[in-house]
């Protein structure tokens, strides 16, 4: 079974079935390709690079911070889908199952592959609001359902060691 | 107004008179008002997700953040942030950078 949780030293311990590290290894490796080419190009670079400016008379300063951010940002993007997958490959097999210890650098890195994944998934299967999920292509949609059980349980543990804020050091 | 017998010397009554449309037509209000970041509703991102990524990016409350994404997925949309371009410009980037639909605009 699939399991996401910390041990004594507070090491985020993922044990995952050896078919879903292959499957999230197949995606990641997908979309960092697609990440290579120019944004826009694909449904899922548009997602992961919107636009800056609501107003598109703005276009001369979009194109500037374009400029600045995306290359910058897209790399980032392509090194952390490596790095993931580079590190699910390493864990320590038994039986079907596979253990991946992270330390705090790789479970934030883990949450932004996790969700840029699944925003890849969604634009490539033209998820939206009203998407019924049994209509979904099989295996791209089980991933996707299953990538999202999996982040809402990283993001549950991320936001129990979050500190909150008092509500006057908020700024407002 | 003042005037002379030989000759009448309008005084402009305000600097708003002088410089007119300049320094006040809608142009210039348009100029000089701040902006705002919006980030938009979409299918895919979890609510506990951008709850986290609002106390991330801006280190706002656990209220804060709450009350901002349930704006976002209720309304279709919330104004997370404000400033000058420059700051909204480095807001919308960490926004994307964690996968968030942002956008920036000036102020209406």
């Amino acid at each position: 079974m699939t399991t996401l949780e910390r041990d004594d030293d507070g090491h985020l311990v993922a044990t995952l079935h050896a078919y879903e590290v292959q499957a999230i290894t197949v995606v990641a490796t997908d979309v960092r390709d697609l990440l290579r080419e120019p944004p826009a190009a694909n449904p899922v670079s548009a997602r992961l690079f919107p636009n800056a400016y609501s107003d598109p008379t703005e276009d001369a300063a979009e194109r500037e911070w374009q400029e600045m951010v995306h290359p910058d940002l897209a790399g980032k993007k392509i090194a952390g889908l490596d790095e993931i997958v580079t590190l699910l490959g390493r864990g320590r097999t038994a039986g079907d199952l596979v253990r991946v210890v992270l330390d705090a650098e790789q479970e934030e890195l883990l949450l932004g592959t996790v969700n840029d994944l699944r925003l890849a998934l969604g634009a490539a299967l033209g998820i939206t609001a009203d998407t019924d999920f049994d209509d979904l292509e099989e295996g791209p949609g089980a991933l996707y359902e299953w990538l999202g059980m999996f982040e809402e349980r990283l993001v549950q543990l991320l936001l129990d060691d979050f500190p909150d804020m008092p509500p006057d050091d908020d700024g407002e | 107004m003042s005037s002379t017998d030989t000759e009448t010397i309008v005084i402009p009554d305000t600097v708003e008179e002088l410089f007119g449309d300049e320094l006040f037509g809608e142009e210039a209000t348009r100029r000089q008002r701040p902006w705002v970041v919006i980030v938009w509703d979409d299918p895919v991102n979890l609510m506990s997700y951008v709850v986290l990524v609002f106390q991330k990016v801006f280190q706002y409350s656990r209220d804060k953040a709450t009350k901002l994404m349930l704006q976002v997925h209720n309304e279709g949309k919330s104004v997370v942030s404000h400033g000058t371009r420059e700051k909204c410009e480095g807001d919308v980037a960490r926004l994307h950078a964690h996968g968030l639909w942002a956008t920036m605009q000036r102020d209406s």
